[in-house]
């Protein structure tokens, strides 16, 4: 039985996308179920980004970043979906960050001669810290801490300056660790 | 005894992200040698880094064969509509090679300011036919996010600017994918807003080049329009039309973002 050219053409257009794309989705999943807060509706949103991207994949150009351009139909999907619901972007002073980050500081006992744990064993912990963050300041910390975005391409994401994603990381990261702390001190490791 | 130091807290993010040149770190690291101030809330952002990145959710395991069975049920969908999907690229092939003949007088494929400024040309002609029409920002950025672009269209209100919003389409641009927003004014002035994944190094050599906000801006005047490009992120964008230069470069000064 004969293929026509169009559906070799198809076949094989698929078979790449499904090597470009597929190996990224656990990554979207991710990502998803952080900023949705609901594993079934991250699995929803994933699937939705991918068909977004299987339908436009002939106009993707070789070169392009392939994570970037998926996570920006993932969080175009999101903020979309926010702006929907006419849920209004959180910002938090950053005076009070700089305050409470100060106070937790000096709180987690850590001083010039210690050092922390890498890891410790609180992912409770850490999901619930997540959770608490503006969306916006945990979409940044979740592209380049988590997913390892450079700054360009979680600012081409979240389509704002990059200057905005390094501030919104400095103020995510100092909350995180305000959330932290208590598992800071247990973490703290003194030398000598 | 007070320590009087200036500490580069603003930085350590920098350091820690790999940021910074050779001499910026150099230097951030000989007063982080001798400072006790610093060196804790370095620790404090490395650890609460680590921690964050370690963090892990357990995939499903079906996903992806939750994608796939929808890319089957996509492909099965795009099968039914096959023959007029030929022969609306079979037009639009036969079309694009008589706008580039028709364009250049030669089949050379046209610049890109060449193509917008036809473009332009043709709005003002109300010679173009929009995917969507209407006069919402934010109906059209989720036509945009809709028709799954790869980027983030942003469709600037410049009703201060006496410009209303009239529709948007998906168009590439050189074969790249790319969005087309328009305007016009009350005074029947047009306005094209188009955004494309490219690079301005790839543009022909302009008329003049200016420098805002740290952007840099690309003018081009053909046609009778008026084109100013810039970088933003992946994309490319412009902002064409048939006012007058300095109207479309403050417009364009107005709306970059610098990225």
């Amino acid at each position: 039985m004969s293929v026509s050219g169009d559906e070799a053409k198809g076949r094989n257009l698929r078979a790449e996308f499904e090597d470009w794309a597929l190996p990224v989705a656990p990554s979207l999943y991710r990502t998803a179920c952080r900023l949705t807060r609901r594993p079934e509706d991250a699995r929803d949103v994933v699937q939705e980004t991918m068909l977004r991207a299987y339908r436009t994949f002939g106009n993707f150009q070789p070169g392009t970043n392939v994570r970037a351009w998926l996570f920006t139909i993932l969080y175009s999907i999101l903020s979309n979906e926010w702006r929907r619901q006419q849920r209004a972007p959180e910002e938090v002073s950053l005076n009070v960050i700089e305050e409470r980050f100060a106070e937790a500081l000096r709180a987690s006992g850590i001083d010039a001669e210690s050092a922390l744990l890498q890891r410790i064993d609180a992912s409770p912990e850490i999901d619930s810290a997540l959770r608490g963050l503006p969306e916006e300041y945990r979409a940044a910390v979740l592209l380049v801490d988590v997913e390892d975005l450079s700054y360009e391409d979680a600012a081409s994401v979240l389509g704002c300056p990059v200057g905005t994603v390094r501030s919104r990381l400095h103020r995510a990261r100092k909350l995180l660790f305000v959330a932290l702390r208590d598992y800071a001190r247990r973490a703290r490791v003194s030398e000598g | 005894m007070g320590d009087d130091r200036v500490h580069p807290k603003d930085v350590l993010q920098d350091l820690l992200d790999g940021r910074l040149s050779p001499d910026e770190r150099a230097k951030l690291e000989e007063h982080l040698a001798s400072c006790s101030d610093c060196r804790p809330e370095l620790e404090a952002l490395r650890w609460t880094k680590a921690q964050t990145a370690s963090d892990r959710i357990e995939t499903p395991l079906d996903l992806e064969a939750g994608i796939r069975a929808a890319f089957d049920e996509e492909d099965r969908a795009s099968n039914r509509t096959t023959p007029f999907r030929r022969a609306v690229s079979g037009i639009a092939a036969a079309a694009a090679v008589l706008a580039a003949i028709w364009l250049g007088g030669r089949l050379l494929t046209p610049s890109v300011p060449e193509l917008v400024a036809t473009e332009v040309k043709a709005y003002a002609s109300n010679e173009i036919d929009f995917d969507v029409e209407s006069r919402s920002a934010s109906e059209l950025e989720a036509f945009f996010v809709e028709r799954g672009m790869p980027f983030k269209v942003t469709v600037y209100d410049l009703g201060m600017m006496n410009y209303g919003l009239e529709g948007a389409s998906v168009r590439p641009v050189a074969g790249r994918a790319g969005s087309l927003v328009a305007y016009r004014s009350a005074d029947a002035r047009v306005l094209l807003c188009r955004m494309y994944l490219g690079h301005v190094s790839e543009l022909p050599p302009p008329l003049e080049r200016r420098t805002n906000g740290g952007i840099t801006f690309y003018l081009y005047q053909m046609k009778g329009t008026t084109l100013v490009f810039w970088q933003e992120g992946a994309m490319v964008c412009v902002l064409a039309g048939d006012a007058d230069l300095e109207t479309i470069v403050q417009l364009a000064f107005a709306k970059a973002v610098r990225v």
